[in-house]
């Protein structure tokens, strides 16, 4: 067990990198998971705007103040265009708007006179506002060629506002603990990628660089023995990485890990950190600079977490991103990990996408594995 | 005395560039043995064919009347080898590399514990036991390497240029090693471009050239098949044309080699051409600063052999 041994010699210089990512990336996953709560207090807020009225106190204006302040905190203001710049630059009002002088004349005529408005830049607030003045002067310009008056138009407006709608969240069921885990282990897939992959790809890279190959060959210990030993070393490392995660889950969720839905995530982890593995034993035997393994390392777990959803959710991403990520064995990854928090019955059937994501990830690994072996072989030739 | 290796007729081909030609030879067991070639020659291929690293096209490789393949373990367990390139783990310490590959071939720990222990004080580097190969100078990584293929006590070692860019003092430690592990009956294959060491240390040399032997022997025979027998080289202050050419049709002279004034005159064998050089200058009234002679050396056998420097 020598070559087992030494492997785990190796392994433990590790241990520092290890704990520091341990250590951050549990940091990074409990607060992502944490924004992902279930938000219990819901705020309204409104825009601050200025208003400065030109025309007379009419009725129609009486509405448009109104409407405004029903939507919106309506701030007094100087009619000084430098003050009313400044307060918008130091967002003191969202939305500023001049009525100019026979508005209501114009507008009940069926004109179309211009309210001078100003707003902040790419500003939502303003923008909302925007969008909520046109709407009501559209609607009263419709009002008003249908022949109403001032005085109707009012009191239509007013009934309009009463209208309220109700909002449902098209969103799933899934308790919100399921969605944390779910977070968390979509977070573990760039730890796993850039631990698992960089620990068995350098020691890998140690026990098969050239010089040490050669006097592994050349011993009395047979290559097929090697192999199996730094095997047995990689596959333990593996499963202690993903052991950590494991316990990591279990004290931030608790006994929620163990629900069907919990095994579900461990199992789906654990077949991805095999998949890693695959990925070091490629890059490892295959790249002979250790600067260039980092390298990759950094753009294979970095480049493949954001592609593929690990840290912003795979519905935000593009249709492209995504067509992108499909390629990635961790798209698959972490879309088993969305399909198992959006599961609400365990059945075959909506068990059956899950299966064939694990097939995909074992059919990735079997393709590094081989493809591995055959750089390897090549290489053979030319030790 | 026993042959330890036997090489016959091995041909190996790049396409169609012979690296081995008919190559045959063989090792007796306790002989250090000098395997000499130019870059290129086929000494490197040789020992990875002998190895079962490299596969021939032709003949056979027998180590311990045993005919030698990728699996054959039980030879391989009586082999050590030295290769040039430095080849320990950097994250391992001095003693874990050498635990480590050791523990290739001698499971039992204690064992293990005694000889590991053995191959530090060998190449003295009781010191470093806890250092990291980082940690230590090119000499002392050598010799690191050196323990790191004899530790586990092999009957047969291979040593691939051991000394290349190292210290006197390092150099010193790993010839003095090698020399007790022939004592302790190990028998040696040692290639170098270090004539002096291949003087210094081996029974028997081998001169390979195109993957042929064009040569085997002890120093002693080497320097008795060629033609030149004494070197004399003389420092003169100015020397007229004629008188080289007159230098050039005495006796026993092969060759007169010149770079600024300083020639060197090659004599086939006969007596006295010290003395004869010595009288004629005198006689023609030549003045010089300095005269000396040498036997041929190694290097000279090397480079009338394969008409190339031993470091080209």
């Amino acid at each position: 067990m020598t070559v087992f041994k030494n492997y785990l010699k190796i392994v433990k210089q590790f241990i520092p990198t290890m704990l520091i990512y341990i250590v951050i990336f549990s940091v990074f996953a409990v607060l992502a998971s944490s924004s992902n709560q279930e938000s219990t207090d819901f705020a309204m807020t409104k825009p601050n705007i200025a208003i400065i009225n030109n025309d007379s106190e009419t009725v129609f204006i009486n509405t448009i103040l109104y409407y405004l302040d029903e939507n919106s905190n309506i701030i007094e203001i100087e009619n000084d265009i430098n003050k009313i710049k400044d307060a918008l630059y130091y967002n003191e009002i969202n939305f500023f708007l001049e009525i100019p002088e026979n508005f209501t004349r114009d507008f009940m005529k069926g004109n179309e006179p211009q309210i001078k408005t100003k707003k902040i830049p790419n500003s939502y607030s303003s923008i909302y506002m925007e969008m909520l003045l046109n709407r009501m002067l559209n609607i009263s310009k419709v009002y008003a060629k249908a022949g109403m008056t001032e005085e109707q138009i009012q009191v239509s407006i007013k009934e309009d506002l009463t209208q309220e709608s109700d909002v449902i969240m098209i969103d799933s069921n899934a308790p919100s603990k399921i969605r944390q885990i779910s977070t968390f282990y979509n977070f573990t897939n760039y730890t796993f990628l850039a631990l698992s992959v960089s620990i068995v790809a350098m020691v890998m890279h140690a026990f098969t660089s050239l010089k040490i190959k050669r006097r592994n060959y050349i011993s009395s210990t047979s290559i097929k023995n090697i192999n199996s030993q730094l095997f047995m070393g990689n596959f333990i490392v593996i499963s202690l990485i993903w052991l950590i995660f494991a316990v990591i889950a279990f004290a931030m969720y608790g006994k929620d890990i163990f629900s069907t839905q919990g095994i579900l995530f461990l199992i789906n982890s654990f077949i991805f950190c095999i998949t890693t593995l695959s990925i070091g034993f490629l890059l490892g035997i295959t790249i002979r600079s250790k600067e260039a393994i980092n390298g990759i390392i950094n753009i294979v777990a970095l480049g493949s977490s954001f592609l593929a959803g690990a840290f912003v959710p795979q519905e935000l991403l593009g249709d492209f991103v995504l067509s992108i990520a499909r390629v990635l064995p961790s798209y698959w990854f972490i879309v088993n990990n969305n399909i198992i928090a959006d599961l609400s019955v365990m059945s075959f059937n909506n068990l059956q996408p899950i299966i064939f994501n694990i097939f995909i990830l074992v059919g990735y690994t079997i393709l590094f594995f081989v493809l591995t072996n055959v750089i390897t072989k090549l290489r053979q030739k030319s030790i | 005395m026993k042959n330890v290796i036997e090489v016959k007729k091995i041909t190996k081909k790049y396409g169609e560039f012979k690296a081995l030609d008919n190559l045959q030879f063989n090792v007796e067991e306790g002989e250090i043995v000098g395997l000499l070639g130019p870059n290129g020659s086929g000494k490197s291929t040789s020992i990875n064919c002998m190895l079962s690293l490299l596969k021939f096209d032709k003949g056979s490789i027998k180590i311990f009347d045993k005919e030698m393949t990728p699996e054959s373990y039980e030879t391989k367990s009586k082999i050590g080898v030295i290769f040039q390139d430095v080849a320990v783990f950097e994250e391992l310490k001095v003693y874990e590399n050498i635990d480590y590959f050791c523990g290739l071939y001698i499971k039992d720990k204690h064992v293990r514990e005694e000889y590991v222990e053995e191959a530090i004080k060998l190449v003295g580097l009781n010191e470093f036991k806890n250092h990291l190969p980082k940690q230590l100078s090119g000499g002392l990584l050598r010799r690191l390497n050196i323990a790191c293929g004899i530790a586990h006590k092999p009957s047969l070692i291979f040593l691939d240029e051991p000394t290349v860019a190292v210290d006197p003092q390092s150099r010193n430690n790993i010839l003095e090693g090698i020399k007790k592990l022939n004592k302790s009956g190990a028998t040696i294959i040692y290639t170098t471009h270090y004539m002096e060491e291949v003087e210094q240390l081996c029974d028997r040399i081998l001169i390979i050239d195109k993957g042929k032997i064009i040569a085997n022997g002890t120093k002693e025979e080497l320097k008795g098949i060629i033609d030149i027998a004494e070197k004399v080289t003389v420092e003169f202050e100015e020397l007229e044309k004629d008188y080289i050419d007159k230098i050039k049709k005495q006796r026993n002279v092969l060759d007169i080699d010149s770079k600024n004034n300083t020639f060197k005159i090659s004599y086939k064998k006969g007596k006295n051409n010290l003395v004869n050089l010595i009288n004629f200058l005198s006689d023609e009234k030549i003045k010089y600063n300095k005269i000396y002679s040498e036997l041929p050396t190694l290097n000279d056998v090397f480079l009338e052999l394969t008409g190339k420097e031993l470091r080209d």
